[in-house]
């Protein structure tokens, strides 16, 4: 899957990933490069989420990631959230002033990535009062204003309805980032992402490009 | 559960045999008469001559909690390093009425001693609690947070949202805490309200002495009851002012205003009132480290033969053979039977304060009970028993249990009303009591009363100030007569028996798996 001109950002040579005596990645072999649009599917304890985490944790300063269970805090509004993506690359003189009394540049700034995933009327709503649909928008939103150059999903629009979920998919796959989302939905996957990886039990079973799959495949693939 | 309960209550009816439960004094009946007459007659002239110690009351805890919090916030940070843990847990272990006796040395009957006296050992306990309450804290929000962010700016955004409210109604019980020893302190000179409650007693003035102790409960239930206070204010205002609902938000933005910044303006102004005269001088320090080192010791310096080891260990042995073993085997025995004895208080009483088992009248009464023992500090309670019932055991007893059993007991009843009752309970009392109600709350209110073990082994210690043989009289008499040596080596040895106590609480906790940390009322 790797084309000689582009600039690869992954590489994982026979990785395995334990934890105690289990073993949730068995040998992984695989080469991620800037701008692709991947989606990693398979069926429950397939290894999806510890293969995002190793991701993470191999290049942390270049990833974002949204977490299955949102990580929100609920005292806090939407706006302090997101804000939150950013902590990393603001001072902390500027961290407190904006916990306490939100900067106007900053909160337009969020407000235009909460508008683009239709969220931007709750911008001042604490967490606490959000459907979960609106929690996990809220939690991508994080993703999106910590600007980074790759964007971790897990599960990423589980909460969502299935018109809602197309079109954060579809907002998320056109940013100009490389984007690494584990879905369950794999009529989604197929049809937003340009790459399908594949795991069963800790191992890649494919690794193609989404018009390659062959519906065969994805049965065998959920088949006990 | 049951096996430890059974070592505890066998332990302390071993505890029974050695302890003096005597009533020395003679016939009190008279006495006590008056005491009532004053108490249905107080005299309120009496507060308002003594204005001051009401206010000193407040400056000291507010100045001394103030100082609790700066400095026990931060070091909570650093609770996990060994070293701070054990000064911290050296430091809460001694009682404050033991910090200002020992601070009166350097810098004299001061502000600045009596604030230093519930400062000191504030800070070591907000700080444990501080950092308890942060590491049970919800990680998932700070493991969240993008890679390189700050600790603080983490903190601040991932953490202290989550914990606030606990960090908050701690903080406000520690508040309530701190009004306690502060007036407290007044029994060994500092001019506050416990100053004026010590000597109208002595004097038999028992209407002006009820004046001063229901002006300390007011003081305490106003702090409890403001939230109400400032709810009624808010309605009464708005009945009055508001004509409009344009007014009526008008009013409650202001109030809100200033219930927020009411407390730091309340800081400001207690640190500005109170007098700094802290008499400090090199002199008196030298002299008071000087003093506090074995005599033996700090005599040899000045003389060219040196350190006479003969000298040394006779002073030990004395120390210890004729206070520290007599005081700290009492401070034991009176801790394992208040211990016991807390127990059960909070068994008998908790029934009384659920809605489980009491209607409206009883539990009234019964939550007015409970509050008013909390409310009174244990150190005033013993003083008023020890005049009928003479310096034995008994009134400490008594007392430690009624403060003690009365704050778990409000716990548990809470505990109690959040169990879920099915329509085929047990009708009887007796049944619900035993059979639905107590296994579900007896093992978080085991947790409450370890958690207060080497509480009540601090006051204890402590209440031997009034006369009781506890390791506090021992502490007291080599005070007054100026052997620091002597007081420093058995506070010492106090805060030793303490931290031990408070370790085995804490293995017996983990090892039963229960916890429970008393952080509001």
């Amino acid at each position: 899957m790797t084309s000689p001109a582009s600039i690869s950002l992954f590489n994982l040579k026979e990785t395995s990933v334990s934890y105690g005596d289990f073993v949730a990645l068995k040998k992984i072999s695989l080469s991620i490069d800037a701008g692709e649009k991947i989606a990693i599917i398979g069926p429950s304890g397939a290894g999806k989420s510890t293969l995002l985490k190793h991701l993470y944790e191999s290049q942390p300063e270049k990833c974002s990631v949204i977490h299955q269970d949102f990580a929100l805090i609920k005292q806090l509004s939407v706006f302090h959230n997101v804000y939150m993506g950013r902590l990393n690359q603001t001072g902390l003189f500027k961290n407190i002033r904006n916990f306490f009394f939100p900067e106007k540049e900053c909160v337009h700034e969020i407000r235009l990535i909460l508008n683009d995933l239709e969220i931007d009327s709750k911008i001042h709503t604490k967490i606490a009062a959000l459907s979960g649909g609106q929690q996990q928008r809220v939690s991508i939103c994080r993703a999106l204003y910590h600007n980074a150059e790759v964007v971790l999903g897990d599960e990423p629009v589980s909460s969502l309805d299935p018109k809602n979920a197309r079109t954060v998919i579809d907002k998320l796959m056109q940013k100009d980032k490389t984007v690494i989302l584990s879905l369950h939905n794999v009529e989604l996957a197929l049809e937003y992402a340009q790459r399908i990886i594949a795991l069963k039990k800790g191992k890649v079973v494919f690794d193609l490009a989404a018009d390659q799959i062959q519906k065969q495949q994805i049965k065998d693939l959920y088949d006990q | 559960m049951r096996r430890i309960s059974l070592i505890f209550a066998l332990v302390a009816i071993f505890c029974l045999f050695f302890a003096d439960l005597e009533i020395t004094s003679g016939d009190p009946s008279a006495e006590l008469k008056k005491i009532l007459h004053g108490m249905l007659t107080p005299d309120f002239s009496a507060v308002n001559r003594n204005w001051d110690a009401i206010n000193n009351t407040i400056f000291f805890a507010v100045c001394g909690i103030s100082l609790g919090i700066f400095f026990g916030f931060i070091l909570s940070f650093f609770f996990k390093n060994r070293l701070v843990r054990l000064i911290l847990s050296y430091m809460r272990s001694i009682h404050e009425i033991f910090w200002v006796m020992l601070l009166m040395n350097p810098f004299g009957l001061t502000h600045f001693t009596a604030i230093m006296g519930i400062a000191i050992p504030f800070t070591a306990i907000i700080a444990k609690v501080y950092a308890e309450i942060i590491e049970e804290s919800d990680k998932k929000c700070l493991n969240a947070l993008p890679h390189g962010t700050s600790l603080l700016s983490g903190f601040l955004f991932a953490t202290l949202p989550g914990v606030w409210k606990e960090l908050s109604s701690y903080t406000a019980y520690r508040f309530e805490c701190a009004l306690r020893s502060s007036a407290v302190i007044g029994f060994v000179g500092f001019p506050t309200l416990g100053y004026h409650l010590d000597s109208y007693f002595k004097e038999g003035f028992y209407s002006e002495t009820a004046a001063m102790f229901y002006a300390f409960l007011v003081i305490i239930a106003t702090w409890n009851y403001r939230k109400n206070i400032i709810d009624t204010v808010t309605k009464l205002l708005k009945t009055i002012l508001g004509r409009s609902k344009k007014q009526d938000s008008r009013i409650s933005k202001a109030i809100n205003s200033i219930s927020i910044f009411y407390i730091p303006v309340c800081i400001i102004i207690c640190f500005s009132l109170i007098s700094w005269d802290w008499r400090f001088s090199i002199e008196n320090t030298r002299r008071f480290f000087t003093e506090i080192i074995p005599n033996p010791i700090s005599s040899s310096w000045n003389t060219p033969a040196g350190l006479d080891w003969n000298k040394l260990t006779t002073w030990f042995n004395e120390v210890w053979s004729e206070q520290a073993v007599p005081g700290l085997w009492t401070t034991f025995i009176l801790t394992q039977l208040a211990l016991v004895a807390t127990a059960i208080v909070t068994l008998v009483g908790f029934p009384f304060n659920s809605k489980a088992f009491s209607n409206l009248p009883v539990r009234t009464t019964g939550k007015f009970t409970s509050i008013f023992f909390r409310t009174v500090p244990e150190y005033v309670l013993a003083y008023i028993l020890i005049l009928p019932l003479g310096p034995s055991l008994l009134p400490a007893i008594i007392t430690i249990s009624l403060h003690n059993g009365a704050i778990i007991m409000h716990l548990v009843a809470a505990n109690a009303d959040r169990v879920k009752l099915n329509i085929d309970s047990a009708k009887r009392k007796a049944d619900l009591y035993l059979y639905e109600v107590l296994p579900r709350v007896y093992g978080q209110f085991l947790a409450f009363l370890f958690y207060r073990w080497e509480i009540i082994m601090r006051e204890s210690a402590v209440l031997g100030i009034l006369g009781i043989a506890t390791i506090g009289f021992y502490i007291d008499s080599a005070i007054e007569q100026d052997r620091l040596d002597r007081a420093f080596l058995l506070i010492c040895l106090t805060a030793g028996l303490n931290m031990i106590i408070d370790s085995l609480s804490g293995l017996i906790r983990k090892k039963m798996k229960i916890s429970g940390r008393i952080t509001s009322i």
